[in-house]
């Protein structure tokens, strides 16, 4: 089965406060910040290639407003929106959003307002394209390269799964299950790596995180140094997950959206023959916190 | 805002009471005094650290109201991450805060 999505393409996180949240995502995270408009601000990682990955909008509360995947080809539209029909799933054609071409909306049911485009502006990363440097000098702050996944709350997780699963067509990588042998959380991938999108059980809507690529044992210390030297409040970490293998620091933006760095260097390369690794809810510890070996007071009940 | 006081924050039903200046949060003033409870994103935003005033005046700073509506303000809710003291504080502790002493710390502040 070919793969249809290429990424996560965009999330959009409610701010309290579009001025003083911008400041941290700009200079603490270290996003660059492509355009404002108002109250909504458009941001991206460095290496990133189209317009914008993280939209943020001020509003009286946190929380996620919507997630998007970037289809491969324009032809996957045309496709998903073959699937979404024969699924009976509601949708919306949205023609045309910010530097962004024609979307597929719908509500998953976890809750979550999901779109799916192809099109959106291409700016290129911060390097020339001939002979470019690897990396740009001069970065503020954490600097990550991109937008790698977000994990998401659902009330029902097995429907939520399956509804990725069968209609979206994503497969599973790693999945936490119950002693009846039901998946209460799953991580879920289309390209070719640990996952795009993860599910765990809560509240319909909720949105647990989001997550950066920082790649090196060495920018995963520098990122918690940086977080720590503005004072930003650490939720776990620096540390490994089991699920993923990826190393990880949980923070939270200034609004208390939950962020995370999610390190390459040793979450792996999903190949299409790759199977469900399944983690069993006794070892629940050890599956989210590696080293640790057991749930922090806030993974499963604090999100926005 | 002009900082004033300190201010002292006491809960109940324990009786302990800790000096919470104006420009400090009462989650900071807590934690300062080497006490633990639960708090969250410590952002104004998930509504972990949330807590009952029982008499006093907070400056409530910025919440989101899906965690704390008007309502739940009106009956006395606070975030402690968010919330200044704007005068002396009692504020009921309830299960939820698993308020606890945890360091020797805490003493020389306490009484």
């Amino acid at each position: 089965m070919p793969y249809r999505i290429s990424r996560l393409g965009t999330v959009e996180i409610r701010s309290l406060d579009l001025d003083r949240d911008l400041d941290y995502y700009v200079n603490v995270l270290g996003l660059q910040l492509t355009a404002r408009e108002g109250k909504t601000a458009y941001l991206k990682g460095w290496d990133e290639r189209h317009a914008y990955s993280l939209v943020l909008t001020e509003a009286d509360r946190a929380g996620m407003v919507r997630l998007a995947f970037r289809t491969v080809d324009p032809e996957d539209l045309d496709y998903y929106e073959s699937r979404l029909r024969k699924f009976t799933v509601k949708y919306d054609v949205i023609p045309e959003d910010y530097r962004r071409g024609r979307a597929l909306r719908f509500t998953a049911p976890s809750g979550h307002v999901v779109e799916l485009y192809n099109e959106m502006d291409y700016t290129g990363n911060v390097l020339p394209t001939v002979n470019p440097a690897p990396w740009p000098e001069g970065l503020k702050g954490i600097a990550p390269p991109r937008l790698d996944h977000t994990l998401v709350t659902a009330p029902d997780p097995p429907k939520a799964i399956q509804f990725f699963q069968e209609v979206l067509e994503f497969r599973v990588s790693e999945m936490l299950v119950n002693p009846e042998g039901v998946p209460i959380a799953a991580w879920l991938w289309q390209r070719p790596s640990p996952h795009d999108i993860a599910i765990v059980p809560g509240r319909a809507g909720g949105f647990h995180h989001a997550a950066f690529a920082v790649d090196s044992a060495e920018a995963l210390f520098r990122a918690a140094d940086i977080l720590t030297m503005h004072k930003a409040r650490i939720d776990y970490g620096p540390g490994r997950h089991g699920i993923t293998r990826g190393t990880t620091i949980y923070f939270f933006d200034p609004s208390g959206n939950r962020l995370e760095t999610f390190g390459g260097y040793t979450a792996y390369q999903m190949d299409p023959d790759c199977r469900a690794i399944k983690w069993t809810t006794d070892q629940i510890g050890p599956a989210v916190f590696y080293y640790s070996q057991e749930l922090n007071e806030t993974f499963l009940s604090v999100y926005t | 805002m002009d900082a004033v006081g300190p201010y002292t924050v006491s809960f109940s039903p324990l009786g302990d009471r800790v000096v919470c200046s104006g420009d400090e949060t009462v989650l900071a003033a807590i934690l300062r005094a080497g006490a633990k409870v639960v708090f969250g994103c410590r952002g104004g935003g998930c509504g972990a650290c949330k807590m009952r005033l029982v008499s006093g005046l907070v400056d409530y700073g910025r919440c989101s109201s899906a965690v704390l509506p008007e309502e739940e303000k009106a009956a006395g809710w606070f975030l402690s991450c968010q919330a200044r003291p704007l005068s002396d504080l009692e504020v009921e502790l309830t299960a939820a805060n698993k308020y606890r002493r945890l360091s020797a710390a805490y003493w020389p502040t306490f009484g």
